[in-house]
């Protein structure tokens, strides 16, 4: 605890290694690490916090080895959160390309840091929320966070940004258009990568097309499509210009009016409001489903945009290792999803969804799946549903699940 | 008074103007060159590439910060260890080579164990036809006894290519305790303890997963200090990571930020750094870039000491002294021509030994092809000789030191180094940056990077990209395979000895493996110890580990 505050002093006051510590204390999540990061980030919130967001592979670190160029030219401090499992601090490696090819020192105004999932349930947006902080604090006055944006908590992830640029690879295709779709909803700017390939134009056109078509109350803010090639620079200007326009329109610090006003919070707490009334529709529900009678799922309580199931674990849904089927928990957690994306009234389909599974469960254990509303627009709508074992010794989480909904009508 | 100083200062002006004149119109527009850390190289290199009182600064050989050497007598009092790597069929055919090469010169003894060893699996685990093919079968203590028969361990250094949870070491202690030497006289090194380097690059030695692997080593570092003083249990190791395409530079810099990760992690355990550290010892390639390889080594010295003194806050001289064992690279040996490799060795020898190292493998020339038959080992250890007794490289502490071009050099290559582990450091340390990928991200960059400079010529290799000849087979070397039925033979009397063990000490020495993992406070490396006193075997111990500590899964980067 008292460790954690001293490095938080030492790296306000400009020590780096103090900083580098304190960010594994974070990471590790140990005793009082994200507090005194909390404490910091109330200190300031000067830091402009761009969320690049994309498929790996797509161009996010060539983007953000551009940005990190120009704004050093400029004069500013630029740290760099890397989330992204599968190309983990794709920043770094861009950094160390750098110094291979020529720079010789490390540049004093970068940091850039990565972090992994353990699989803890929300874990990873809490280190990367207070890693922001630190840098704010320490003055870091640009903040990059790099994510692929689709899976567990990263939803929660993107939310942390100021202004969140898409990065679109050309030629994704048809079979991609949902995913395309879900990827727009929070794109404050698209940038379509690898312009130098031919079908960088057509993919603008089509990004530009779908923009079009999404309807928008006046004066909301409308996201451009811009084509960027890192090979030759061009773009990054124009793309540059189009980010600072919504910094100017919307400010920065937007971190700090989410944490109250979030989507999971505000399920949860209208889900109290009128309870019992939630809990009558939602055993309705349960009951006319013919998969939750075979499997014992029972409806607990629920709310626009969330739900909580429960299933006490019998031989039924054993495997042939002796523990709970991986399907049966899916099941689950798909009743809880459905629920919740259900509550609102208009039907809504699952499209994708994604588990992970912590902890084996043994026959005799219960489980509750809780589902809450990440993210609704007019036709998507994103669901985190976490899985807990509930004994007397509290709760200990199983599964975290992540789906996304198409929503007809 | 000045007037004749002033006139020779104004003189060498003229005359650098008149050489860079000169050289432009002998040479035209000449191109860029860079080495392979991506240090520009220029054409001359003067008195005024130096900062003013930097070479005053440089010390003397056995001071600090060591530029020069870490020991005031260098190669004059003690030249470098011998140490060849050997290893091949049964014990007693490892023997059988082993007494040869001492014969011959060798002073120090190294074991390699087969593959199956290393992946923790035992001979009659494995399809006959891979045993010993590429390292000697060593599943159990008897085996090691064989292995070292006739060898006086209290007096001739060990060095064991010996991966957590070092089952070799301890092999080779029970083997010790057997033949009543005292185990505070025995000596050498754990070559190969650095599991984070085999994380990054050597992939047959995923064994514990990375936190187990963690635990093991700090415990075998903290039993060895108390048990074997005089044994080195930590050899930090930059080779894999070179051979696996990290610059120079970049292979340096890992290597220091491991060192400084381990040291950080025993400290945290509550040891004194200078009651470990100097016991560290360091392992590295010698690539073909002869300057460059020299550069690091020096820079390195500098660099370590500084570190160890600076942010470990050793106080011990010791501490601070950068011993390392250099081996000749294997990547750069080639399968065409394949005599041509023993050039390749003696040069990259040389850089080693003007670099200032402490103990040198050179790689045998038919290492392309398999491992180093007896003549081709030969060829390796008299290369040394060669070196050291005909052209007399000892003769004279640090030779190059001074030379405008090399001192510029190592500030140039400190420099970097010190970029490099100032990207690991912000990573969180090697730790984590080996955990998220970081280091095995950069890597793949630069191995794309140099094979990129091979295929576009820009990197010439002879006789694979150059110079080549149309048929050389003839230079083939022969390829020595171990005796199939003398294998079989060894196989099944390994599996008998194993029958005739009394189950109960064997069952009880394994879960003695499982409590010192389980509880806070056990030392696991002395549960090793007892259980290879109680006749287990090494895929008894590692698959126990395994199920305890975790397996180790290769990180996949995309």
């Amino acid at each position: 605890m008292r460790a954690a505050t001293d490095l938080a002093e030492r790296a306000v006051a400009g020590d780096r290694g103090a900083l580098a510590r304190l960010l594994t204390l974070i990471d590790d999540d140990a005793p009082g690490a994200r507090a005194a990061a909390a404490r910091l980030g109330e200190r300031a919130s000067r830091a402009w916090v761009v969320g690049i967001t994309g498929v790996p592979g797509g161009g996010k670190s060539t983007l953000v080895d551009a940005l990190l160029g120009a704004w050093l030219a400029e004069g500013h401090s630029v740290a760099v959160v890397a989330i992204d499992p599968s190309s983990p601090l794709s920043g770094g490696a861009v950094l160390g390309d750098r110094i291979r090819m020529g720079a010789n020192a490390a540049d004093e105004r970068v940091f850039i840091r990565s972090f992994s999932s353990r699989g803890e349930l929300g874990g990873l947006s809490r280190a990367a929320r207070a890693a922001v902080d630190c840098f704010d604090a320490c003055g870091f006055d640009r903040v990059i966070v790099e994510t692929v944006g689709t899976g567990q908590s990263e939803t929660a992830i993107v939310a942390l940004a100021d202004t969140r640029v898409v990065v679109c690879p050309p030629g994704l295709g048809d079979e991609v258009q949902a995913i395309k779709a879900g990827t727009l909803e929070i794109a404050d700017v698209l940038a379509v990568s690898k312009g130098d390939l031919p079908l960088a134009p057509q993919t603008a056109r089509e990004l530009r097309d779908m923009l079009l078509l999404k309807p928008r109350a006046t004066g909301e803010w409308r996201p451009q499509a811009i084509v960027v090639c890192a090979r030759d620079g061009s773009g990054i200007d124009d793309l540059r210009a189009a980010m600072a326009a919504h910094r100017d329109a919307f400010g920065v610090g937007r971190r700090r009016s989410t944490a109250r006003g979030a989507p999971m919070a505000r399920a949860a707490t209208t889900a109290s409001d009128d309870s019992d009334g939630w809990r009558v529709r939602i055993a309705e529900l349960v009951a006319r489903d013919a998969l939750c009678a075979t499997l014992g799922v029972t409806a607990r309580a629920g709310g626009p945009g969330s739900a909580e199931v429960a299933m006490t674990v019998d031989r039924r849904h054993l495997n042939f290792n002796g523990v709970c089927h991986g399907g049966a928990i899916f099941a689950l957690a798909d009743s809880a999803f459905g629920l919740a994306s259900n509550s609102h009234g208009p039907v809504a389909s699952g499209i994708d969804a994604h588990i992970t599974f912590q902890t084996a469960v043994a026959a005799g254990d219960t489980l509750v799946a809780r589902a809450v509303e990440v993210q609704r627009s007019r036709r998507i709508g994103v669901y985190r549903i976490d899985v807990v074992r509930d004994d007397d010794a509290g709760e200990t989480p199983v599964s975290s699940f992540t789906g996304t909904v198409y929503i007809q009508g | 008074m000045n007037a004749p100083a002033d006139r020779r200062v104004a003189d060498a002006a003229g005359a650098h103007e008149r050489w860079q004149r000169e050289y432009r119109e002998g040479i035209g527009d000449a191109r860029e060159i860079a080495n392979v850390s991506g240090i520009p190289v220029a054409p001359l290199y003067t008195a005024a590439d130096r900062p003013p009182g930097r070479d005053a600064a440089l010390g003397h050989p056995g001071q600090p910060d060591y530029t020069r050497g870490i020991y005031a007598t260098m190669h004059r009092g003690r030249t470098w260890t011998q140490r060849q790597l050997v290893g091949l069929g049964t014990p007693a055919d490892y023997n059988a080579r082993l007494l040869a090469l001492l014969e011959r010169g060798a002073t120090a003894v190294s074991l390699i164990p087969c593959n199956s060893v290393y992946r923790g699996l035992d001979a009659d685990s494995v399809d006959g036809e891979l045993l010993g093919t590429c390292g000697t079968v060593v599943n159990h203590a008897g085996h090691m006894a064989r292995c070292l028969d006739g060898v006086d361990v209290a007096r001739i250094s060990c060095a064991m290519n010996d991966p957590s949870p070092f089952t070799l070491l301890a092999f080779m202690l029970v083997a010790a305790e057997r033949r009543g030497v005292d185990w505070k006289q025995i000596t050498g090194t754990s070559n190969q303890s650095d599991y984070l380097s085999h994380f990054v690059a050597n992939h047959m030695f995923y064994r514990l997963a990375l936190p187990g692997a963690r635990r093991v080593l700090v415990d075998h570092i903290a039993w060895c200090r108390t048990h074997v003083p005089r044994w080195n249990p930590m050899s930090v190791v930059g080779q894999h990571m070179q051979q696996a395409g990290a610059t120079p530079a970049e292979a340096m810099a890992f290597t220091l930020a491991t060192a400084v990760q381990n040291a950080e992690d025993c400290i945290a355990r509550g040891m004194d750094p200078d009651d470990f550290l100097p016991r560290f010892t360091f392992f590295f390639d010698i690539s073909m870039s002869f300057f460059e390889e020299i550069a690091k080594f020096r820079a390195g010295r500098r660099v370590w000491a500084r570190l160890a003194r600076a942010r470990l806050g050793a106080k011990d001289e010791r501490s601070w002294r950068f011993k390392f064992h250099a081996q000749t690279s294997g990547v750069d040996l080639t399968r065409q021509q394949p005599l041509n490799n023993i050039a390749r060795v003696a040069t990259q020898a040389m850089a080693g030994i003007f670099g200032g190292l402490q103990s040198l493998h050179t790689d045998a020339y038919d290492e392309a092809y398999a491992t180093p038959s007896e003549a081709g080992a030969r060829i390796a250890i008299a290369t040394q000789n060669i070196l050291r007794e005909e052209a007399r490289l000892t003769d004279v502490i640090d030779p190059l030191g001074g030379s405008y071009y090399v001192e510029s050099l190592t500030d140039a290559m400190e420099e970097k180094i010190v970029a490099i582990m100032t990207l690991v450091d912000d990573a969180g340390g090697m730790y984590k940056a080996v955990e998220s990928g970081l280091v095995q991200r950069m890597i793949g960059a630069s191995a794309m990077r140099f094979q990129q400079r091979i295929e576009s010529g820009e990197q010439v290799v002879v006789g694979v990209n150059a110079y080549r000849a149309d048929d050389d087979s003839e230079h083939r070397p022969p390829v020595e395979r171990p005796d199939r039925a003398a294998m079989q033979r060894f196989v099944d009397d390994f599996v008998a000895a194993k029958a005739r063990r009394p189950a109960a000490a064997v069952a009880n020495a394994l879960d003695g493996l499982t409590r010192a993992a389980e509880s806070d406070d056990g030392n696991i490396f002395a549960a090793v110890v007892d259980a290879a006193r109680a006749g287990c075997s090494n895929e008894e111990i590692c698959t126990r580990l395994r199920r305890d500590l975790g397996f180790g899964q290769p990180l996949v980067i995309v």
